[in-house]
């Protein structure tokens, strides 16, 4: 497998090369075929490529909010109205806003905290989702009715529109957006599990397991789950893409991190008002969002067509 | 017939689940709205004689009786903010929302749908890789990024309307549309991808069929399979998607609203959110999870009369 995908890589699409194939979980035919769909797409129909661009694009992003935790070029706090609305230039990467404030170094730590924020978010969803889920799945019966009931009601309803209602009960502060998120995640990752949990319930190494003697936990967790994995995976990263706009679009109505922490969102805000003087102010921001979730939805379908197909 | 009773029933049932939550969330909240209109330099006996007066001082299943009756007829409470009846504050407001989320509905149905099936006709061409990233940027968009953009391209640059002065439809009809159709645009890209996305699968699905091999025989143009025989049945697949649109649009214009400064629920939903104005949040969600579903009850119904095969199952 991995050799074909560098075989494949867009720069040096030899078709002989991906030959030179060892090892991998697929069978011959199976191979095959995928060795075919990668000549005629270029590296395309495996998922190679998605994965890579995805995980380069992302890894930019986390780089620079890891990087902000030790350094950023210009205190994100500080306004210098010497140089205030500044285009780009070598000193200020992104140019300034109209506080004169560093718009690099803001972004640098946006990232952070807009990345800390999604990825706890998906973090603390996944992990409702999966005892959901297999509970859901291994059970069945009336505790399952009603469990996926509540979550296509909460399905039904604008993802928004739960958060707003979320924010207003829990009295908005400083992680508030964290739990008001999470809801909005649950259901389908929960579906995703217990569709997953339902196809494995009565496959043969699980009865084996039960016949074995292994206790309902153990199954559920050690065997099934794993299972579930590769699914589950792919759904929790584009669960992450979902959770970044919507912390951003909270962050835009002035629901989502509070000031003085700097996040895309409310950097946006603060931009639109400015935007045609500064577009720059807005561009950076919102640059980041789109390229944080190119690179998460590539990740994602990447991982659907390699593992999934 | 008995299907549409037993799905009313169900409507019903769902609404009322809903309201329960609604309601019961609202009022486990900490704070006293009664304190919250008084301020804190209130006494206590001003403090109880409004809480008569709101009624927040009897039983929650005695107040939620009395919201629901008074909803019934009509009556939805009064805001806390703007101490008004709620259902004066929302006239008006509305109909914008509506024709807003309107608009976009029929963009991305009148753009989405045939895009999706021109890109699923070209497979493996040039157009389709262009059209794939655009597809993935437009999904990657926030809104209100795209918005903000489209307020600096045409609104500040172009001067195709000015930004934040919002036309009302009685005033000024081509100037309300002039000014409502960027906002459209702005929650209707990221559907149209989603729906194109899909419509393009289901197609490549359908031409697989055996009526595509035999209408090809006949001598059926490529075009004419593709727009008329393939798209009746791909189209039947993703109506329940629609669904799900409209509740994404209705996110949508949540936000975008506020971005264009639109007067809709959306931007009265905000304000009453930030200055915890509860019963004016409670009938907003209520407003919109009736809308919602009363689209799911049109999705379900329109299936029945496009599907056969799911009428006959029924």
């Amino acid at each position: 497998m991995v050799k074909t995908a560098d075989a494949n890589a867009p720069g040096s699409a030899v078709p002989g090369k991906s030959s030179a194939q060892k090892g991998g979980g697929l069978s011959d035919a199976g191979a095959a075929v995928k060795k075919q769909m990668s000549k005629v797409s270029g590296g395309w129909a495996t998922g190679d490529n998605e994965l890579r661009i995805g995980l380069i694009l992302v890894g930019i992003i986390v780089l620079l909010g890891i990087i902000s935790i030790f350094y950023t070029p210009f205190d994100t706090l500080e306004m210098d109205t010497a140089v205030r609305s500044q285009a780009p230039s070598a000193v200020h990467l992104f140019g300034t806003d109209n506080f004169g404030r560093d718009i690099f170094s803001r972004t640098m730590v946006g990232a952070r905290f807009t990345l800390l924020v999604s990825a706890s978010t998906v973090l603390f969803a996944t992990a409702i989702s999966i005892v959901l889920g297999l509970v859901c799945g291994y059970v069945g019966g009336i505790v399952d009715e009603v469990v996926m009931r509540v979550m296509d009601a909460i399905n039904s309803f604008p993802s928004i529109l739960i958060a707003l209602v979320m924010v207003s009960v829990l009295d908005y502060g400083k992680l508030t957006i964290i739990p008001a998120l999470v809801i909005m995640f649950v259901p389908s990752f929960t579906r995703i599990v217990r569709t997953g949990t339902l196809q494995y319930r009565h496959a043969d190494f699980v009865l084996s397991n039960k016949v074995y003697g292994d206790s309902d936990l153990r199954i559920l967790f050690v065997h099934i789950l794993p299972n579930i994995y590769p699914l589950l995976l792919s759904s929790v990263v584009i669960g992450l893409s979902n959770a970044i706009l919507a912390e951003s679009s909270m962050s835009y109505l002035g629901l989502g991190i509070q000031p003085p922490i700097p996040s895309w969102g409310r950097m946006l805000k603060e931009a639109q008002d400015i935007i045609f003087s500064t577009p720059w102010a807005a561009l950076a921001p919102g640059l980041m969002i789109v390229v944080t979730i190119v690179g998460l939805n590539c990740i994602g379908e990447g991982i659907r067509k390699k593992y999934l197909n | 017939m008995r299907y549409l009773m037993k799905k009313v029933c169900i409507m019903l049932a769902t609404l009322f689940v809903i309201s329960i939550v609604t309601f019961w969330l609202f009022h486990i909240v900490p704070g006293d709205p009664a304190a919250m209109i008084l301020g804190t330099s209130a006494s206590q006996e001003q403090l109880e004689s409004l809480r008569r007066e709101l009624g927040t001082d009897r039983p929650l299943t005695e107040q939620y009786i009395n919201w629901i009756s008074g909803a019934v007829r009509g009556d939805l409470g009064n805001s806390i903010k703007y101490k008004k009846p709620v259902t004066t504050l929302l006239k008006g407001k509305l109909p914008v929302t509506l024709i807003l989320g309107g608009m976009s509905l029929a963009l991305v149905i009148l753009i989405g749908i045939p895009l999706g099936v021109f890109t699923a006709g070209r497979k493996h061409a040039l157009s389709e890789q262009i059209l794939n990233l655009a597809n993935i940027i437009g999904i990657s968009i926030p809104n209100f990024f795209l918005s903000i953009l489209l307020i600096w391209v045409f609104g500040l640059i172009l001067h195709w309307f000015t930004p934040g002065r919002f036309v009302s439809l009685s005033k000024n009809t081509a100037g309300f549309f002039r000014f409502m159709i960027f906002p459209a645009i702005a929650i209707a890209i990221p559907q149209i991808c989603v729906l194109s996305k899909y419509i393009r699968t289901a197609v490549i699905q359908e031409v697989r069929a055996d009526y595509v091999r035999t209408a090809r025989s006949k001598g059926s143009t490529k075009n004419r399979i593709l727009y008329v025989h393939v798209l009746k049945n791909a189209i039947v697949s993703v109506v329940p998607l629609i669904g799900m649109i409209v509740s994404s649009i209705f996110s949508g214009s949540i936000v975008i609203e506020q971005v264009f400064g639109i007067p809709g629920i959306g931007r009265l939903l905000i304000a009453s959110v930030t200055s915890r104005d509860f019963p004016m949040v409670q009938t907003l969600v209520m407003y919109i999870a009736i809308l919602i579903l009363v689209v799911n009850f049109i999705v379900d119904i329109l299936i029945q009369i496009m599907d056969p095969r799911i009428r006959i199952a029924n």
